[in-house]
């Protein structure tokens, strides 16, 4: 059988067939088992970079295979979670650095402000609601980078070492700089 | 030790807060805490603020999130196909195999590693030329609904037939996106002379630029080819526009099986 014949045909038997706990090799389950936990973090981590849903979607499944290649040479299994977040990171640095080359349009990444709020505010609960969020993301912003980064690490439950390690940060500079974030999306939210 | 009348600094009480302490000093903040009222409103007022930041983040971005039923199945049939590759380029005896073995009993072996290097070789580069392209005969001519269910803008019939007819450049798929579709569909880097990313529902019947609704459908080598497919958008949009189709049908019919859809429409079986 020919190696395309036989990627047609598998192609076509896995999406047949729901994805199961008994399909594939155990290096393939293991990396779905993590896939599923962990792509709606990462997805979300790289769209604060300003990247559109697709290109995204794409570094997402680049990681996901890297890391199956380093767990397939047995490397280190310490700290995937912090594995999968910096390579993400990098890729998505790369993907920007890309795209600025070609000229490309980045998308602001926190936009739609009114969207998503809930819909059973009064219309002045609303627009206040609107208001706040709207000053909330405009700091968010306006931080710098690597605050920003270190702020979406840790909503996506990444703990200091963690984020220290995506970085290249220290701990203490984590702490500091989650602490400037917060003090100013308390001003925003004050004035 | 913490005296009473100290108060945390703010750095002190998000670390407590997120349990980044050391045991004693996480004990030490506690003991204060439980004493301390400017301190804990203080604490609260930070919880506060971290769960509005947190509130709007996820409202932001968790509707930008595609399905994830769709990339576990891309990403496994990329790494199975991945796994099988390398196995294909594994070598036939480790260096620490040839070392246990005699120079005595290596001679023979050589001479019949040499022999066969040019033939196996071969097969390799014929095999991995084989795995860069995948041949246009085996890209099917229904898009996998799974990959490519086809995604529409909420437009009327006026928008998609008064004058509103795509322009060449919202026609146009940048560049990523496409490669993106070709890798979804295991074809990435083909040429574009062989494939066109097509939209499954066009634009002109309101069919959106998203990986949802586009595939590489192949120009040559079958009768359904990427030609036929666009003689058969200009009869739908035709039909739609003088009122004898209405949108959604047709949207969804393309959508569903555009081959039905061809001899449905055109009413022939043999196209072009």
């Amino acid at each position: 059988m020919t190696n395309s014949s036989s990627h047609a045909a598998l192609t076509e038997r896995l999406l047949a067939t729901p994805i199961s706990a008994d399909h594939g090799s155990e290096g393939e389950e293991e990396i779905v088992e993590l896939f599923r936990r962990l792509r709606n973090p990462v997805l979300r981590y790289v769209l604060t970079f300003g990247i559109a849903a697709h290109d995204g979607e794409e570094i997402v499944q680049e990681v996901f295979l890297a890391l199956f290649e380093h767990l397939r040479r047995g490397k280190s299994r310490a700290n995937l979670q912090g594995w999968v977040f910096r390579v993400g990171h990098n890729l998505a640095l790369k993907h920007l650095e890309r795209a600025r080359g070609k000229n490309a349009v980045i998308a602001p990444p926190f936009g739609c402000v009114e969207s998503h709020i809930d819909s059973s505010l009064n219309p002045e609960e609303l627009f206040a609601e609107a208001q706040r969020r709207r000053k909330l993301q405009a700091v968010l912003e306006a931080l710098p980078e690597q605050d920003r980064y270190c702020v979406c690490l840790r909503a996506e439950g990444l703990r200091y070492r963690e984020i220290a390690e995506v970085l290249g940060m220290s701990l203490g500079a984590v702490c500091l700089s989650l602490t400037r974030s917060l003090a100013r999306f308390e001003r925003a939210d004050q004035e | 030790m913490l005296y009473k009348d100290s108060h945390l600094s703010d750095a002190e009480l998000l670390s407590a807060a997120d349990g980044e302490l050391t045991a004693r000093r996480q004990r030490q903040v506690r003991a204060h805490l439980e004493t301390c009222w400017t301190c804990r409103t203080r604490m609260a007022e930070l919880e506060k603020t971290i769960s509005r930041f947190v509130t709007n983040y996820r409202s932001v971005f968790d509707p930008q999130l595609p399905p994830g039923d769709g990339a576990t199945r891309r990403l496994l049939a990329r790494v199975t196909q991945h796994s099988s590759s390398e196995v294909n380029h594994a070598p036939f005896f480790s260096m620490a195999m040839l070392l246990r073995l005699r120079w005595a009993a290596l001679t023979p072996l050589l001479l019949f590693v040499l022999l066969s290097a040019g033939l196996f070789s071969r097969k390799i580069f014929e095999s991995s030329s084989r795995r860069d392209m995948r041949p246009i005969a085996e890209t099917p001519i229904i898009p996998d609904h799974h990959l490519t269910p086809g995604e529409a803008a909420l437009l009327s019939k006026t928008d998609v037939c008064e004058g509103n007819r795509q322009k060449e450049q919202e026609r146009r798929i940048p560049e990523n996106l496409r490669q993106a579709v070709l890798a979804e569909y295991g074809v990435k880097g083909a040429p574009q002379e062989d494939y066109e990313v097509d939209f499954l529902i066009t634009p002109e019947l309101g069919g959106s630029t998203s990986l949802r609704n586009l595939w590489p459908q192949p120009y040559f080598g079958r009768t359904w080819n990427a030609r036929v497919k666009d003689a058969l958008e200009e009869r739908l949009h035709t039909l739609v526009c003088s009122g004898d189709l209405d949108l959604s049908t047709a949207q969804r019919e393309i959508a569903t099986n555009w081959v039905d859809a061809y001899q449905k429409y055109v009413r022939t079986d043999n196209p072009m």
